[in-house]
C-alpha cells in the first residue's frame, strides 16, 4: 500500500448481523480528487464512510491514506488518522449547544491537528468567511438554524483537512450555505485535498464532480467519470422540440419518456441507429431544439441501482428494510 | 489530544456557574461541619453556670464553692433566700443544709456536683472540729495522680475520628455520586447532539473517555481539595478542637483513594452514560454504577458504628466500596499498612479493568441511538447497525 498518493480502500467488509452494509468494496481518491458517492438509502455509504474514519470497525479491509495504513484487517490505527487530518462531516449535524462559536470552531481546530496559533487564525478566517463573525461569542444552542448549519462546516473544515469525508453535506442546507458549501467544496479540491461526499442531489454531484462511486446492497456497482458511466449507458436520450404542434408522431426506435404536441423525450438503445432516429424526429416538422445525449446521471443513476438490485434478488433488498 | 478534551471540560465546566455554586456550597458546608462539631464538643467543656440559694445550715457550702473545679461556674446567693425564691428569683437551686431544693429535674452533673460538694463541706466541718489544719486537710484528702491507660489506643479524641470518618465517607460519596452524574449528562449530551461522530472523527472513544476522565478529575479534585482546605481552615482556627495527629497522616491516603476511586466510578458512569441517548432515560440507566456506591457508603455508615466488623473489613478490599470504607476505617481503627497497601492495589487494578471495561462499552455504545443499549450488546459491539440500534 506505501507509495500510493491519496486514499485507497480495498476489500472493505462490514456485517451487521444478517445485514452485509459494506462487501468487498475498493476505491481510490486522488489528492485534488473529488469523488461523488452515491448509493439508495441504505446502500452502505455511511458505514463505509465511517469506516474510513475509524468509527465504525471494519471487518475486513485496508484503508491507506497517502501512503499510511489507517486500517488494516480488523485492526484501525487512529493515531495515523489524528495526524493526518482529516474533515469529517457525519449526516446527523452536532454541536456543543452552550459552547461558543469562536471556542468551539478554535477546540475542533486544535483536535484537528492545529496549534493553539494556527487554531486561532484559522478559526477567525474560517468564521470571517462564513459570516459569523459577529456571532463569535454567541452560544452554538443560540444561533439560527442556517448559521448552526455555517458552524458546522466551519467545525469541520477549520483544520483545513487534506482528507474530506462528507456524508450528505448538502441535505437541509438553504440555497445560499449550499452554494457556499458548493464552493468550498471545490475550492479545498482545487488547493489538493481529497474529497469524497455523498448525496442525493445528483444534478449537484454533476455540477460540482467528475467521478463518482456508485453503490447498492454494500456492493460497487460502478465508477469512474460522470461522463464515461453516462456514455456506457445502454441508451441515447433524444430530445426534440418543434416550432409548431406535431401531433401524433412516434420514435422510429426506443421507448418515449414524455411527450407532448411540442415536444418528446425519447430513450433510444445506444446501439439502434441514431443517425435514423434523428432524421426521423427532424422530418416530422420544423425543429426548433434537438439534442441526442447520454443520459443525465440520474437516470443512469437508477438504471444502474436498479439493474443490480435486479440481479441480486429480492431477499438482499428486503434485508434492508430495517436500516437507514 | 487527551488532554485537548480534558481542557475542554476543564474550561467550559469548570467556569460553568453550577460548578462554581456547589463548590462554594461545599466550601461553606465544611465550615458549618466544623463550627457545629465546636458547638457539640465544646459544649461539654463549658463551665456550667447556675446560682445557687444558701440558707440556714447551708451557707458552710459557699466556701467550698467560692473554689470550685473547673467546670462549674457557681453563683452564690446568701441574702433573703427561701424555697419561694426559687419561683420568683433567678435561682436555679436552694439548699438548707438538708436538702436541695429544684425547681424541676435536676441537671444530673450539677446534682452530682453539688452531693459531692456537700460531703466536702461536711468532711471539713468535722475535720475543723478535730483541729486539723487546713495543710492537713488538703493532705489527707488529695486524690492520688492515677494514670489512665487505654487499651485500645483511644484518645480522648474519638469525637473527632468519628467526625473524620463522617465527612470522610459523606464527601466521598458525594463527590463521586454528583461527579458520575455530570459525567453521563456530558457523555449523553455529546450523543444526544451528535457531535460524537466529529469528535471520534478525531480522537478514538478511548481518548475521549480518557479526556473526560482527566478533566472531570481535575475539576472534581480541585473541589475536593477546596472543601478540605475550608475543613482545615476552620479546624485550625476552631480552638477547642485538636486533631489528632493520625487523622493528618490519613489524609494523603484519603487523596490516592480518591484519585482512584474517582477513575473508577466517573468511567464507569460514562460507559452507563453512552448505553442511552436522551437525558430520560439516565436514571435508569445509571443504577449499575450508582447501587455499587450506595451500597459502599451505607456499609461505611456501618463502619462508623463499628468499624472492626467483619463486613466493614471485606468491604474495604473490595473495589466497589472500598473507595467509600476504606477511608472511614483507617480513620477509625489502626488498619494495618499491608491491609492499606493492598486495598489499595486492588483498588488501583480494578481502576485499570475498569477503565479498559467501560472504554469498550463506551466504544460500542456511542454510535448507537434510539433506545438503550443493552450491556452485553455493548460489551460485543458490532452485532447491528449503529444507526439503528
Amino acid at each position: 500500500m506505501a507509495g500510493i498518493e491519496g486514499l485507497s480502500v480495498e476489500g472493505l467488509s462490514k456485517r451487521y448481523g444478517d445485514i452485509q452494509a459494506v462487501d468487498d468494496l475498493s476505491m481510490r481518491l486522488h489528492p485534488g480528487g473529488l469523488i461523488g458517492f452515491l448509493g439508495p438509502n441504505g446502500a452502505g455509504k455511511t458505514t463505509t464512510m465511517r469506516a474510513i474514519v475509524g468509527m465504525v470497525r471494519a471487518d475486513a479491509g485496508t484503508i491507506s491514506w497517502a501512503g499510511q495504513t489507517l486500517l488494516s484487517g480488523a485492526r484501525y490505527d487512529h493515531e495515523v488518522l489524528g495526524g493526518l487530518g482529516v474533515g469529517y462531516m457525519p449526516q446527523e449535524r452536532g454541536l456543543y449547544a452552550k459552547m461558543k462559536v469562536g471556542d468551539q470552531v478554535r477546540y475542533f481546530g486544535r483536535l484537528g491537528g492545529l496549534s493553539a496559533s494556527e487554531a486561532t487564525a484559522n478559526a477567525a478566517q474560517w468564521i470571517e468567511r462564513l459570516g459569523l463573525a459577529d456571532r463569535e461569542d454567541t452560544f452554538a444552542q443560540d444561533l439560527s438554524g442556517g448559521n448552526q448549519q455555517r458552524l458546522q462546516l466551519a467545525v469541520s473544515l477549520v483544520h483545513e483537512p487534506a482528507l474530506l469525508i462528507l456524508d450528505e453535506p448538502f441535505a437541509g442546507l438553504d440555497p445560499v450555505a449550499a452554494e457556499t458549501m458548493r464552493q468550498i467544496i471545490a475550492e479545498r479540491a482545487e488547493q489538493g485535498a481529497g474529497v469524497l461526499f455523498s448525496s442525493h442531489q445528483l444534478d449537484l454531484v454533476e455540477d460540482l464532480c467528475e467521478d463518482v462511486v456508485i453503490i447498492a446492497d454494500g456492493r460497487k456497482v460502478a465508477e469512474g467519470a460522470i461522463s464515461d458511466l453516462r456514455a456506457a449507458s445502454p441508451v441515447r436520450e433524444l430530445r426534440v422540440r418543434w416550432a409548431e404542434p406535431v401531433l401524433g408522431w412516434a420514435p422510429l426506435t426506443g421507448s418515449v419518456v414524455s411527450a407532448d404536441d411540442h415536444s418528446a423525450v425519447v430513450h433510444v438503445p445506444a446501439g439502434d441507429d441514431l443517425d435514423a432516429a434523428v432524421d426521423h424526429a427532424l422530418r416530422a416538422g420544423t425543429v426548433s431544439e434537438i439534442s441526442l445525449s447520454p443520459p443525465s446521471l440520474a437516470d443512469t443513476f437508477s438504471d444502474l441501482v436498479i439493474a443490480d438490485g435486479a440481479t441480486t434478488g429480492a431477499a438482499a433488498q428486503a434485508g434492508h428494510g430495517g436500516v437507514s | 489530544m487527551i488532554w485537548l478534551i480534558a481542557l475542554r471540560e476543564l474550561r467550559t465546566r469548570g467556569t460553568s456557574r453550577s460548578y462554581l455554586l456547589i463548590t462554594a456550597a461545599l466550601f461553606v458546608a465544611a465550615i458549618g461541619m466544623v463550627v457545629l462539631l465546636t458547638r457539640l464538643s465544646g459544649g461539654d467543656d463549658d463551665p456550667v453556670e447556675f446560682t445557687i440559694g444558701l440558707e440556714g445550715e447551708g451557707l458552710p457550702l459557699a466556701e467550698i464553692l467560692g473554689s470550685p473545679p473547673e467546670g462549674f461556674d457557681p453563683t452564690v446567693v446568701t441574702d433573703g433566700v427561701s424555697t419561694e425564691a426559687l419561683e420568683t428569683e433567678e435561682i436555679d437551686v436552694v439548699f438548707d443544709g438538708s436538702s436541695l431544693v429544684w425547681k424541676g429535674t435536676p441537671d444530673r452533673r450539677l446534682d452530682t456536683f453539688l452531693r459531692s460538694a456537700i460531703s466536702q463541706a461536711q468532711v471539713f466541718g468535722e475535720a475543723k472540729d478535730l483541729g486539723l489544719s487546713e495543710q492537713q486537710l488538703g493532705q489527707l484528702l488529695s486524690a492520688p495522680e492515677i494514670e489512665e491507660i487505654r487499651l485500645d489506643g483511644s484518645d480522648d479524641n474519638g469525637d473527632i475520628d468519628l467526625a473524620a470518618a463522617f465527612i470522610a465517607a459523606i464527601a466521598t460519596f458525594l463527590l463521586l455520586q454528583m461527579w458520575g452524574a455530570f459525567m453521563m449528562m456530558g457523555v449523553i449530551e455529546e450523543k444526544a447532539s451528535k457531535i460524537v461522530e466529529i469528535l471520534l472523527s478525531h480522537v478514538s472513544a478511548n481518548q475521549l473517555l480518557m479526556g473526560k476522565v482527566l478533566g472531570f478529575g481535575i475539576l472534581a479534585v480541585t473541589q475536593m481539595l477546596i472543601v478540605a482546605a475550608g475543613l482545615l481552615m476552620a479546624l485550625l482556627l476552631a480552638v477547642d478542637i485538636e486533631v489528632p495527629g493520625r487523622v493528618w497522616a490519613l489524609i494523603p491516603l484519603f487523596v490516592v483513594t480518591f484519585l482512584f476511586s474517582f477513575a473508577f466510578y466517573s468511567s464507569a458512569f460514562a460507559a452507563v452514560g453512552s448505553t442511552v441517548s436522551r437525558q430520560e432515560d439516565a436514571t435508569q440507566a445509571q443504577l449499575p454504577a450508582m447501587l455499587p456506591l450506595v451500597v459502599g457508603y451505607m456499609i461505611a455508615t456501618i463502619g462508623i458504628e463499628s468499624p472492626d466488623s467483619l463486613i466493614v473489613t471485606i468491604a474495604s478490599f473490595v473495589p466497589f466500596t472500598s473507595p467509600i470504607v476504606l477511608p472511614v476505617r483507617t480513620t477509625l481503627v489502626d488498619v494495618p499498612i499491608w491491609q492499606i497497601v493492598l486495598a489499595l492495589a486492588i483498588l488501583a487494578g480494578s481502576t485499570f479493568l475498569m477503565l479498559r471495561f467501560a472504554a469498550r462499552i463506551y466504544r460500542n455504545s456511542l454510535l448507537r441511538t434510539g433506545g438503550r443499549v443493552p450491556f452485553k450488546k455493548a460489551w460485543l459491539g458490532g452485532d447491528t447497525d449503529p444507526s439503528s440500534a
